[in-house]
């Protein structure tokens, strides 16, 4: 018998469909909330979930991917009690098997069960997950696999995909690997690294040129877009494409036609877009700075990367893998480890993520030579340094004792150096952030803070924080 | 970051390219070369995060033989200078995944753009300007 999932927030609609698939011998199971229904729909198979377009707790349409991926592959059918054509098409293109406006008669669902039944068993959908080729991504964490997860989702389907994460995080290499496991594989995955260019090159390098459209365009050339024809475009850093670029590739997801620069006819492009970043693009949109209908596009689904240090279990096994890629590079026998060793790349906060930690594995690997196993004295210094920091203990502020202490008049500060402690918390806690989130540049934690350069250096001294990770 | 520059032809694009790499403003040495086995020595030492690597390609064969780098270029922005535009040789030339694709007869004009624009936005957990390591000393430097 055949499991169907209702998630509704509202038990009388929920109570009328699971009536409805009883009577058709089915077995229904409810759920209220977004978290309930994701939590059941990983748990138990389930053949078709009735998801409502918004839950309490979060939106349904923009959990369809999320529900898909949940492990048994089923057809998710969205019921809202005020039918939008855009949420329509969004539901559409995010995979849904179709939107249907309340009330839903009977014979409706049932329809839609038995199409949905015969197209399994025409497809031979089975429930086991799709074999993914995941080279260089590595790490069993439960963070990571939620990843992993969408990214089995992202390339069984064509939809647009968005990948966030930190600096030093993977996104290409997700990137990669979806374009790798799609049915675009044999095409060309094509990075455009929107950091790198300059405004006045972005639509020729995106859209080429024709001959003599402008001084130096000697040749006519096929920009990136067209290189990606049935294949990935890989718009790295995308919350730096310029303002006016973004108009011009809304049009182009949205209908997949360009005009080269200088060109009089519009040429067409079977392009797969994944963008990345490692800024807040909801932010950007807020600042005017990118623009909403582009991230409306583009996150039909999200993929967010665990920065490493809330992935510690994962920490051995990359650095086993690329400590075995290292050797091999540098010509060096395997090397052992240390239980000391472990144990500080172990405590490190790696705020670099993979990149610092691959980055350091190579410096501890020079500093070794021919010694057959690695100690920390290894590592590079800085790394040293702040695992012993991070060991002692440290002694307890203002607001600590408060937090112990709170009902004990003697332990409460005046307002003022509770104030003062406040404020420095939650500044010493911001320029981490934001150390972390421009991964160390300089120009861009002034840009986005607004501080000047000399406010900013007195700032992390203050605090005592590193512009940058220092040498060893 | 350092900008580590592979081209074999010592020819006018050669010497284009050298003017338009040169006239960028970078701390660090330019280490040029000529052979493939001497780029491959090369990478068998660290090279520093935010590098730039321009791989002038004169055909379509010496392009293919790049190819036996590609796991050795992660974290390493590639620029690369095909022969020509062939489908097939847009096809090889993306799987070294270049951050910016130009091609031998061209003034270069734009490369010099790019790689001035990755200088100044270098990105990355460090961005330290050191000397190459020991035995891996420029064959030519333009700083």
């Amino acid at each position: 018998m055949e499991n169907i999932l209702i998630i509704h927030s509202d038990k009388e609609s929920s109570e009328r469909i699971s009536q409805i698939v009883s009577a058709l011998g089915y077995a229904p199971a409810t759920a209220f909330s977004l978290t309930e229904g994701l939590r059941k729909a990983r748990k138990e198979a389930y053949a078709v979930i009735f998801l409502e377009a918004q839950l309490p707790d979060g939106s349904g349409l923009d959990s369809i991917v999320k529900v898909k991926s949940s492990g048994h592959f089923p057809e998710v059918i969205i019921i809202t009690g005020f039918g939008n054509p855009d949420e329509a098409e969004q539901a559409i293109s995010n995979g849904a098997w179709d939107y249907l406006e309340k009330p839903v008669s009977p014979e409706i669902i049932k329809l839609h069960i038995a199409q949905i039944l015969l197209y399994k068993s025409e497809k031979g959908i089975t429930h086991t997950p799709q074999v993914l080729e995941r080279k260089d991504i590595i790490g069993s964490s439960k963070r990571l696999d939620d990843s992993f997860e969408l990214l089995s989702q992202a390339a069984r389907s064509d939809v647009n995909i968005l990948i966030t994460g930190e600096s030093g995080t993977g996104k290409e290499l997700f990137a990669k690997a979806i374009h790798s496991n799609s049915r675009r594989a044999k095409g060309n995955f094509v990075i455009v690294d929107c950091t790198a260019l300059p405004e006045t090159l972005v639509e020729s390098v995106l859209f080429g040129h024709v001959r003599g459209s402008f001084t130096g365009a000697y040749v006519s050339q096929d920009g990136l877009v067209k290189q990606a024809d049935k294949g990935t475009l890989f718009l790295d850093e995308i919350g730096e494409l310029p303002l006016a670029i973004q108009k011009t590739f809304l049009r182009v997801i949205q209908e997949h036609k360009f005009r080269p620069v200088g060109g009089s006819q519009e040429i067409t492009s079977d392009f797969r877009l994944v963008g990345a970043t490692n800024r807040s693009l909801d932010e950007m949109v807020k600042q005017g700075l990118f623009r909403e209908d582009l991230l409306y596009r583009l996150r039909s689904l999200v993929i967010e990367l665990p920065p490493l240090r809330e992935c510690p279990e994962d920490i051995r096994e990359l650095t086993l893998h690329y400590m075995g890629t290292l050797c091999r590079r540098f010509g060096l026998e395997p090397k052992g480890f240390s239980p000391e060793f472990w144990s500080t790349v172990s405590n490190y906060k790696w705020p670099g993520n993979v990149r610092e930690l691959i980055q350091a594995l190579e410096k501890a690997l020079l500093a070794a030579k021919e010694e057959p196993i690695l100690y920390p004295l290894h590592l590079p210094t800085y790394i040293r340094i702040q695992v012993a920091r991070n060991g002692v203990e440290r002694k307890p502020t203002i607001l600590d004792i408060m937090e112990t202490n709170p009902n004990d008049a003697k332990a409460l500060p005046s307002l003022k150096e509770f104030h003062l402690a406040a404020v420095s918390l939650a500044e010493k806690q911001y320029l981490q952030n934001l150390m972390a989130a421009v991964a160390g540049n300089i120009d861009e934690a002034c840009r986005i803070s607004g501080l000047s350069r000399s406010r900013f250096y007195t700032l992390l001294r203050k605090h005592r924080l590193s512009t940058k990770l220092p040498p060893d | 970051m350092q900008l580590l520059f592979y081209s074999s032809k010592n020819d006018s694009n050669e010497n284009r390219l050298k003017a338009a790499i040169g006239s960028v403003s970078l701390g660090d040495a330019v280490e040029h070369f000529t052979s493939l086995a001497g780029l491959r020595d090369r990478l068998r030492s660290i090279v520093e995060p935010n590098s730039i690597m321009i791989l002038a390609a004169v055909d379509r064969s010496e392009l293919l033989k790049m190819q036996a780098f590609r796991d050795m270029l992660t974290e390493i922005f590639i620029i690369l200078v095909l022969p020509d535009r062939h489908k097939s040789t847009i096809r090889l030339a993306h799987l070294l995944r270049p951050r910016f694709i130009s091609q031998l007869g061209d003034d270069f004009n734009d490369l010099n753009q790019i790689v001035s624009k990755m200088i100044s936005t270098s990105r990355g957990p460090r961005t330290s300007l050191k000397p190459p390591p020991p035995g891996s000393q420029p064959k030519e430097t333009y700083a």
